[in-house]
């Protein structure tokens, strides 16, 4: 499939995986220190790896004398603690990371059903009004792939699940691939249509 | 009172903060982020300042600035002027004094700046300089703030390395600095009164404005 991500990871000690993920939210479920946020950054090309290759939508991110910059990569990723930037507004936020000139990064706070807090900083946010726009910005920046580092975690299991939901549809509409990480193992079934268990930097067999 | 040394003060005082501001924030913000080896050694060389006697700094200047060095002759065929006994001498020899200021509150505010911001910054298409720009110089702009105005105080009151390069000619390289120990030397008691209680009234606005950017908001229940 054009859109799928197909990837092999080697990080000395900490990594050792290859995966195939066609578009859609497929859930990486580990416990701490699984290795799944060591994934995330090294998709991103946040931490590069010793060895493999990070094929995306046809196009290679990173292999043999390939080693595409983060922000050339357009691959989105979610932190933990949001890293919402605290000078700007949550529009200012959304409409850091556009690309695209017709993106319009009203239609996508509304989109998130955050529309409302346009204007304000993040400092006077809710966690669940700072994670949807944290969402919001990343989905504005027309990603070819969504990292999700337990965005989720800070929230009752009820608005985890809701977001959760509204997120899952977004990717689908795209046609990207999402990676959501959770340590959750009950929640990971209800996140995505795919689960990958991670265990010391390998997948679980 | 003689107002032209306060006043060569002040714009002596102004180049130098723009001079050491630009050299001394890009270097924070290039010492923050690298890992090589030989890094806390430029943070030395150029922290040095603080510590070094000004009079040896002002001589070491003067060795490699002056009309008999390489530099000297560089910049004396490039501009017609000589660094030494010049404006262009006070400006460098406050730049050298500020530097290390600029440089140390600087480099902190940049890192303590959340590196998941710089990150979810690059992953929305902002390379190097745009995430400068628009993160990491707004977000540390209290800090950078701070050492630009501790520069500018400390350049304000330079004396010992601007005596040794630019030396003491009135009006063109007698700063209020050194108008004071003329005037004390001389005998002119009422001009030091006046110039020090001046400067030293600004030397007290100045901090007062640093410690109100540097304070951070007490945690209330």
């Amino acid at each position: 499939m054009a859109s799928e991500l197909a990837f092999s990871l080697r990080i000395a000690g900490r990594l050792e995986l290859a995966l195939t993920l066609p578009p859609g939210m497929s859930v990486l479920v580990g416990p701490s220190g699984a290795g799944k946020s060591t994934c995330l950054l090294a998709l991103a090309g946040l931490i590069r790896p010793d060895a493999g290759e990070i094929v995306l939508a046809g196009r290679t991110l990173f292999g043999p004398g390939i080693d595409e910059p983060p922000w050339r990569r357009r691959v989105a990723l979610v932190f933990q603690n949001l890293a919402l930037f605290p000078h700007m507004t949550a529009l200012e936020n959304v409409r850091f990371g556009i690309r695209e000139p017709k993106v319009d990064a009203r239609d996508w706070l509304a989109r998130m059903r955050v529309a409302h807090v346009a204007e304000r900083r993040p400092a006077t946010l809710s966690g669940g009004e700072a994670q949807r726009v944290a969402l919001a910005r990343a989905l504005a920046s027309s990603p070819a792939l969504l990292l999700l580092d337990e965005p989720f975690s800070a929230l009752d299991p009820a608005l985890r699940a809701e977001l959760a939901a509204e997120v899952r549809a977004v990717v689908a509409q795209l046609a990207i691939p999402a990676i959501l990480v959770t340590h959750h193992r009950e929640d990971a079934q209800s996140l995505g249509e795919r689960i990958v268990r991670l265990r010391d930097g390998a997948l679980e067999r | 009172m003689n107002w032209s040394p306060i006043w060569l003060s002040l714009e002596v005082a102004f180049s130098a903060t723009l001079l050491a501001g630009v050299v001394g924030v890009a270097l924070a913000a290039w010492l923050s982020r690298a890992r090589f080896w030989g890094r806390e050694l430029i943070d030395v060389l150029i922290t040095a300042p603080m510590v070094v006697p000004p009079t040896v700094l002002g001589y070491v200047l003067l060795r490699m600035l002056g009309r008999g060095s390489t530099l000297g002759r560089g910049f004396e065929a490039l501009t017609g002027g000589s660094i030494a006994f010049s404006r262009t001498g006070a400006i460098v020899a406050a730049s050298v004094a500020a530097l290390p200021f600029v440089l140390k509150n600087a480099r902190v505010a940049f890192e303590d700046v959340d590196a998941r911001l710089i990150a979810a910054a690059h992953t929305l298409g902002a390379g190097p300089v745009r995430t400068f720009f628009r993160i990491r110089l707004p977000v540390a702009r209290a800090g950078v703030a701070a050492g630009l105005a501790l520069g500018f105080a400390r350049s304000l009151g330079e004396f010992g390395i601007t005596l040794m390069l630019a030396g003491n000619l009135p009006g063109r390289t007698q700063t209020g600095a050194l108008a004071v120990y003329d005037a004390v030397q001389a005998g002119r008691d009422d001009d030091a009164r006046g110039m020090a209680l001046l400067m030293t009234a600004l030397a007290i606005a100045i901090l007062y404005v640093v410690n109100k950017l540097t304070a951070r908001k007490a945690h209330g229940f």
